[in-house]
């Protein structure tokens, strides 16, 4: 009971430093990270392929309320949750016959950075090459990714080490 | 009912994920013009892509029929040919002076390599207008045989891979007469032999059929030389030759009927007179075509 309060609260906090923070950074049109994919990547490693739907619906929903854009946080985070188990196996080698599930952790995961990183890139793939739709500055769609992806990785790290190490106690 | 239960179980979960994300991408392009019409622009991309594929799928597919369809266009138009042929011999450019004059385009339903007597059957019978003695070709117009037998839907042919087939050729640039024949060993290769000495024999040279052929169309195209060398006699070449015709994949065949040759068969067949009489006639039209042209 305690964990799904945890997960509550590392919920709340990661929408609100996103919605109040990271959405509101003004200081270059190059910068716009996208950490709350962190969400779907510390979900559980049991959750089903359904439960991973809903988390990603609603969680690119509620961005996409917040950041005032039509769809196109669904539309980044969705495949990314949906794709997540082919993504585990892929990137960190992770098997469901390996363990009982829980947070994914470097401990659990042997290539957990290979699976944090292709989350994050990926997300933020889908997200900036819909956000331009076109081919005509592409350079620049380029340059915002690299950048915003790699602020993306700094923040998804940062909140991963708060959760791993204040909240969820092994 | 229970299958079909079983199997929206199965697939429900990528369903879902398929219908929120197109609901997305509809909730998106909705939101402004410019991601309408350039999402737009990418689906027909993406789906003229796909029919594109699909179509170059089906045409290739469909290709046995266009090439059937297309034979027969050849055996029309050939016929056409045969027809000017005939009325201007001097504005086309044959030397050819007995014409073949009808084409018949025809399917290759068995054809048999293995034997030393080999037999091609075909589709096209007396239905058909097909008859004894008419050349087969293969759609390049290289020689393959010619009928010895129709049924009314059928009719068989004697293949040119038959060693009781005798023809008679000539090089196609030196015009030397020779005898073609299958020695049964190779079904790709032939044998031309009686070529003069004075010839000048040339690797790589097609020998063609003969004008006075009984088999083939003048310049029908038998093989190109291999190899040749003078007999024992030094008085002769014999020649090895490539078989222009790949008679292990015919599959479509073009009949010729060449109505010239029976003539001249059923010349050859009268008693003297007949024949002094006939050439009298054909020495009268002769003379109408020249001077009435």
């Amino acid at each position: 009971m305690k964990s799904r309060y945890q997960y509550i609260l590392f919920v709340v906090v990661v929408l609100l430093v996103q919605v109040l923070l990271l959405n509101n950074l003004t200081f270059s049109p190059l910068v716009a990270p996208l950490a709350y994919i962190v969400l779907v990547i510390m979900t559980p490693l049991g959750t089903s392929s359904l439960k991973m739907i809903c988390i990603g619906a609603l969680l690119g929903l509620a961005m996409d309320l917040a950041m005032g854009t039509m769809g196109i946080n669904v539309i980044a985070t969705l495949p990314v949750a949906y794709f997540r188990r082919p993504m585990l196996h892929f990137f960190a080698s992770y098997s469901d016959m390996d363990g009982e599930g829980g947070v994914p952790t470097s401990l659990r995961l042997t290539y957990f950075h290979n699976y944090v990183v292709a989350m994050v890139v990926i997300h933020s793939l889908i997200f900036f090459c819909f956000e331009h739709l076109s081919m005509a500055h592409l350079g620049y769609m380029l340059l915002r990714f690299v950048v915003s992806t790699a602020i993306s990785v700094g923040v998804v790290y940062f909140f991963i080490g708060i959760f791993t190490s204040k909240l969820v106690r092994r | 009912m229970h299958k079909l239960i079983y199997f929206i179980k199965k697939i429900y979960t990528p369903l879902i994920f398929f219908f929120l994300e197109i609901m997305a991408l509809y909730i998106y392009s909705s939101s402004s013009p410019y991601a309408a019409s350039q999402l737009r622009s990418y689906s027909h991309q993406i789906f003229g892509w796909c029919g594109s594929q699909f179509t170059a799928m089906r045409n290739y597919f469909s290709l046995d029929s266009e090439n059937i369809a297309l034979n027969e266009r050849i055996a029309q138009l050939e016929t056409v040919l045969a027809a000017y042929r005939n009325h201007y011999p001097q504005s086309v450019e044959a030397e050819i002076d007995i014409a073949p004059n009808s084409y018949i385009a025809a399917k290759v339903v068995s054809n048999t390599l293995s034997s030393k007597q080999n037999y091609i059957v075909v589709n096209k019978g007396l239905e058909d207008n097909v008859r004894i003695g008419m050349s087969v070709l293969s759609p390049e117009g290289y020689a393959v045989g010619h009928i010895t037998n129709c049924s009314q839907r059928f009719s068989i042919a004697t293949s040119i891979l038959n060693t009781t087939l005798k023809i008679s050729a000539r090089l196609s640039d030196d015009r030397s007469m020779c005898l073609a024949f299958w020695d049964g060993v190779d079904a790709h290769m032939f044998n031309a032999t009686d070529i003069s000495k004075y010839a000048k024999v040339v690797q790589g040279e097609s020998v063609e059929a003969a004008d006075f052929s009984e088999y083939f169309p003048a310049g029908a195209i038998i093989g190109t030389i291999e190899s040749f060398e003078m007999n024992d006699d030094n008085t002769m070449y014999n020649c090895k030759l490539r078989l222009a015709a790949d008679m292990s994949r015919l599959d479509n065949v073009i009949l010729v009927d060449n109505s010239d040759i029976d003539e001249v068969k059923i010349l050859k067949t009268q008693p003297e007179p007949a024949v002094q009489n006939l050439s009298a006639q054909d020495s009268d039209e002769s003379l109408n075509v020249q001077t009435n042209p």
